[in-house]
């Protein structure tokens, strides 16, 4: 059972630095996107993220609370993207 | 036993992180944003989801996982319509899809392998 725990630990631990690698990926297209609605697709991913890490953090050090911002960042994340989306389509253009 | 439903988590929790990040990856790759929406909203949802999931199972707390339940099934609604939306708002402002166009009928066999095509194309 030893080597299961310690299996667990590694997996974990690449779990944590995969979402690193994905948040940084992210956060690099961030800083490249030349329009308003790639920047918002990016933005729209990091809280999928945020959402994840959340979770992963939860699982990590084992307290319950912290299930609730998943829930409270998914909301919110959800609610700007549509705001933005009408905002762009009002205005007419993408840049 | 609970140290099985650990590792099947950390397995879970593992597959989620692997899927985020080839949604990052899916940004750099595909050439617009229609591309990026289609790559990343499936991954994302998926890879969320699979964390999620994963937190419900490893946390062996009957509230934790209901939340994560209806962190899920919040994803599951609203992920596809954000997509949706984020989709026709690029779409009604005029921004272009990334169309490759090629000859379906060649006079005479092209002279460069498709990807080396692309390349010179995109260039």
């Amino acid at each position: 059972m030893a080597t299961v725990t310690a299996l667990t630990d590694v997996l974990m631990m690449g779990a944590q630095v995969m979402l690193c690698i994905a948040a940084l990926l992210t956060l690099a297209h961030l800083l490249r996107a030349r329009s308003l609605l790639e920047r918002v697709l990016a933005l729209e991913m990091l809280s999928a993220g945020t959402v994840a890490g959340a979770g992963l953090l939860t699982l990590v050090i084992g307290e319950p609370a912290l299930i609730d911002p998943a829930l409270a960042v998914a909301l919110v994340s959800f609610a700007g993207s549509i705001a933005f989306a009408s905002f762009v389509e009002r205005r007419g253009t993408d840049d | 036993m609970t140290e099985l439903l650990d590792l099947l988590a950390a397995v879970l929790a593992l597959t989620g992180a692997f899927f985020l990040a080839l949604a990052g990856v899916a940004l750099f790759r595909m050439p617009d944003i229609y591309g990026r929406l289609s790559a990343t909203s499936k991954a994302v949802t998926f890879g969320a989801s699979t964390m999620l999931i994963a937190t419900a199972i490893g946390m062996h707390d009957p509230g934790v996982s209901w939340r994560a339940a209806a962190g899920i099934v919040f994803l599951l609604l609203t992920s596809p319509i954000v997509g949706h939306v984020l989709g026709r708002a690029a779409w009604r402002s005029g921004v272009p899809p990334h169309v490759v166009q090629r000859d379906p009928f060649p006079t005479e066999p092209e002279s460069m392998p498709p990807h080396e095509m692309w390349d010179a194309r995109n260039s």
